[in-house]
Formats: structure tokens, C-alpha cells, sequence
């Protein structure tokens, strides 16, 4: 071979060796590995779409943030003040609950209930609403307009037992957390890469935390490890297989915390960037109908 | 993406796991020489391109768009080949290896040496490079698409392009330079 040769002709030719077909027993082989693979199960919210180029985006970068942060404080101005105290499960009955369908869909207009083992929470959904296998509830799912609420609740595979130390460069940083309320908001409080903000509220009777997190606005995205889109990780179970996380440019989302007779019960709950101020009203309602019950374990 | 294979990676999102399956499938051919190619080893091939197929599915429900699916799924295998590549290189900096069907194609517009010359040149690469040959000179992309599949600005790939091109120029100029000089 001469230096005279044009390398490109003379990849192009010689990348044409080598074979083409994937063979049929690896492909069984990949096919045996994903079925013993679970999904992680990600709180993804989706929004109002950015499709900007990356010079357009340069420009206007503050000013899309700002967009961002002013509809966040507009949707957050329309919102009902929150869920609002509710009385003792065991001074006022509530309707029975039916359990979510098991493999997901729509749900018709009624009572339903998350379980755990000891105890149930229970919440009244309008017409409209889906559910997935894994008990997240929404409406407009995987849409600019959507409303979530997913459970992590407590002996559940979903439990919150470890925060990340990091949303942005979360590898290695993943840290086992104490079983209390105040556990999980320390560690959502020393997360880097966020801000959480916390509020006090009562659900179902029950002393809880709003805790809104999102991306810190001294962080720059795509410096981080999942740039371009995110998302940041705010929790995971070390099993990689449950993940409260959400894009970059989501407006935040929320974790629930609330203080049951000394066990911490934990949702999710959020909202996209355009969400109507309907719809965010009946998330609030969601929030508000809900009750807790006490089972028997097992 | 087709419209049946948005509702594939619709479903796949959701769990459907035969649906992934049919993905799989459909793109595996291409995915496997690609991933061939970079690692030009059998073996580390399946290993890669399996820890990929697995992880795809695993953080499938990550996925915002799915028309981003093929682009992303190229994403994973590369990142997959490359850190393969680089644990390769920790093990065994000095194995050599001839591809098995060197002999196979009758275009006698590069010889035997020349593939030798060639497979020596690429292996001493930097994955990052092998992965940049493979995607522009295999699989066809430009360096705007490399870049976004490699998640680096199109002017590095560009540059990276550049840098590859002439390391394995000056590789096999060197080659020629010892076989002078060896008789």
C-alpha cells in the first residue's frame, strides 16, 4: 500500500469486510437476558417540547428559562392552596377503594387505592384518568399537558431507601438513607445539583412535606452526565430498577412525604409545563381525597 | 421510524417485551456489524453489543421521543463497543488479531497486506477513533450525526474524523516504512 491511497476509499472498501448478520443464538441469547431483565421504572414527565437548535437556544437561553420559571410560578398561582386537612380515617369513613387494574389502562370514575403491606392509601380519581401496572395514575400521559401521581410506598419494590448525593453526576453517588421523614428530606435537602423546596401540609389527616425539586438553576446542563436531555435522578433503589427522575427542562416535580403513625409513606406527584390550570386543579383534588388505611400485613 | 415501529417502541416502552424483541430483530443485523467492526473481535462483539440490548431495554421507559429511538439505541451500542474497546486495550495491548474472513473477498483493490496493515493501523486506535471510522465510513453517517450520537459538538467530531484519518495514514505509512526496512 502506497501513501498515495485515499484513506476514506480505502476504509469505505475495507469496512465492507467482516459479517453482516447478526446470528440467530445471539439474538436468543439477548432475548434470554431481557426477559430476566426488569425496566427501570422512571417518573418521567414529559413537557412543553424545546426543539430549538443549539445556536437559537444559545441566544435565547435566558429568556427560555425565565419562560420556564415565570409559567411555573403562573401554573403555581392558579393552583389551589393544596391539599387541605382532612379528617381521621377513623372519624370519618370514606367509600371503599377498589384495587388499580393490575395491567393498566383507563380507570373509570371512582374510589381506588395504592397498597403496601399494613396499610392502604386510598384517593378519588374524576373521569379521564389511566393508570399503569406499575400504579402511576395520570391524565394526558406522555404529553406537554400531562398530570402524574406514582407511588413509592412503603415494603413496597418501590420504597425510597437511597438518594443519589448528586441529580447531575449521579454515578457513585447513590447513599442508603434512614427510614424517618426527616431522613429522606435531609437527603433531598444536601442533594447537589438541586433544589428542593419544602412545604408543610396535612394529607389524609396526617402530618406530610411537599418537597419540589428541580434542576438548580447554577447547573448547566449539559455538563451533565445524562446532557442533553437528563434526566436528573433524585432517588433509585440500588437494583437500578425504580428511579424518581425528570428531564432537564422539566418545570419539577414533587415527592409527597407524609408521616403515617411513624411509617414514612412517599408519592410522587407533578405536572408538565403546560398543564391546564383544570387539570392541575383535579391533581390537587386527587391529593386532597386522600385517605389512609390501616391492614393487616401480609 | 415507520409508524409500526413507533407503536413497537410504544408498546417496548410499556413492557411489552416481545415488542422490544421485534426491534431487536429488525435492527440487529446492522447494529451487530457496526459493533463488529469497532471491536473486530467476535466475542467482545456479543458481550458489548448484549450489555447494550440489555440496557436499551432496561432504561427504555427514559426514552422521551420515540422517533429518537434508532439514534439513541446506536448511542448505547457505540458507548458499549467503546468501553469495551477500552477495557480490551487494559487487557491486552499487544494482541493481534486477523480477521476471520480475511481471505473472503475477492476485491483486489486492497491485498492481504494491506487488510493486515489495515486491522494492525485501526486496533492501534483510540476507541473513540475506531467507533468515529466505523460510523463515517461503515455505517455512513455524517459528523453532525456522529457528533449526536456520540453526544460531542459536530466540530470535535469533525476534528476527531480528521485526527483518525491521519493516525491511520501515518499507521500504515509506518507499516510500509518497517516492511522497507525487513525486506
Amino acid at each position: 500500500m502506497t501513501r498515495e491511497h485515499d484513506i476514506e476509499r480505502v476504509l469505505d472498501v475495507w469496512f465492507t469486510d467482516g459479517p453482516t448478520q447478526m446470528p440467530d443464538r445471539f439474538y436468543s441469547d439477548v432475548v434470554r437476558a431481557v426477559d430476566r431483565q426488569p425496566q427501570r421504572r422512571l417518573a418521567r414527565l414529559p413537557l412543553r417540547s424545546l426543539d430549538m437548535t443549539v445556536p437559537r437556544f444559545a441566544a435565547l437561553g435566558a429568556a427560555a428559562i425565565l419562560i420556564l420559571a415565570v409559567l411555573a410560578l403562573a401554573v403555581g398561582a392558579g393552583r389551589s392552596p393544596g391539599p387541605t386537612p382532612a379528617p381521621s380515617p377513623s372519624a370519618t369513613p370514606v367509600p371503599s377503594a377498589a384495587s388499580l387494574p393490575a395491567t393498566g389502562g383507563p380507570i373509570t370514575p371512582g374510589r381506588y387505592a395504592w397498597a403496601w403491606p399494613g396499610g392502604r392509601l386510598t384517593f378519588t380519581l374524576p373521569a379521564g384518568w389511566s393508570s399503569r401496572a406499575d400504579g402511576q395514575i395520570s391524565k394526558h400521559e406522555n404529553s406537554p399537558t400531562e398530570v402524574v401521581l406514582l407511588p413509592t410506598l412503603p415494603g413496597t419494590p418501590a420504597e425510597v431507601t437511597h438518594v443519589f448525593g448528586d441529580s447531575c453526576h449521579p454515578s457513585g453517588t447513590l447513599k442508603a438513607i434512614g427510614p424517618s421523614v426527616d431522613d429522606l428530606l435531609a437527603a433531598l435537602d444536601a442533594q447537589t445539583a438541586t433544589d428542593a423546596t419544602v412545604s408543610d401540609l396535612v394529607i389524609g389527616g396526617h402530618p406530610g412535606h411537599r418537597v419540589d425539586m428541580r434542576l438548580s438553576s447554577s447547573v448547566e446542563p449539559a455538563t451533565c452526565e445524562w446532557s442533553p436531555d437528563g434526566p436528573i435522578t433524585i432517588w433509585a433503589d440500588p437494583g437500578g430498577t425504580s428511579f424518581f427522575a425528570f428531564p432537564f427542562d422539566h418545570p419539577g416535580a414533587a415527592a409527597y412525604v407524609v408521616d403515617v403513625d411513624g411509617v414514612r409513606v412517599v408519592f410522587i406527584g407533578g405536572a408538565a409545563a403546560e398543564v391546564s390550570a383544570a387539570d392541575q386543579a383535579e391533581l390537587d383534588g386527587v391529593i386532597a381525597s386522600m385517605a389512609f388505611e390501616k391492614t393487616l400485613p401480609g | 421510524m415507520g409508524f409500526v415501529d413507533r407503536d413497537l417502541v410504544e408498546a417496548a416502552r410499556r413492557g411489552d417485551r416481545e415488542a422490544y424483541a421485534d426491534l431487536i430483530r429488525s435492527r440487529g443485523d446492522r447494529l451487530y456489524a457496526i459493533a463488529q467492526r469497532i471491536l473486530r473481535d467476535i466475542d467482545r462483539t456479543e458481550d458489548a453489543l448484549q450489555d447494550a440490548l440489555v440496557i436499551a431495554w432496561r432504561d427504555l421507559p427514559s426514552l422521551r421521543d420515540p422517533d429518537r429511538f434508532d439514534a439513541w439505541l446506536h448511542r448505547l451500542v457505540v458507548r458499549s463497543c467503546i468501553h469495551e474497546a477500552v477495557r480490551e486495550r487494559r487487557l491486552s495491548v499487544d494482541l493481534r488479531v486477523i480477521p476471520a474472513d480475511l481471505t473472503t473477498d475477492t476485491d483486489d483493490f486492497l491485498s492481504v497486506a494491506d487488510r493486515d496493515q489495515l486491522e494492525r493501523g485501526f486496533r492501534r486506535l483510540d476507541p473513540t477513533h475506531r467507533a468515529i471510522l466505523v460510523l463515517r465510513h461503515f455505517a455512513g453517517y455524517e459528523p453532525s450525526e456522529i457528533a449526536e450520537l456520540l453526544g460531542i459538538p459536530t466540530g470535535t467530531a469533525r476534528s476527531r474524523l480528521h485526527h483518525a484519518h491521519r493516525a491511520m495514514r501515518a499507521a500504515l505509512d509506518a507499516d510500509a516504512r518497517l516492511a522497507a526496512v525487513g525486506g
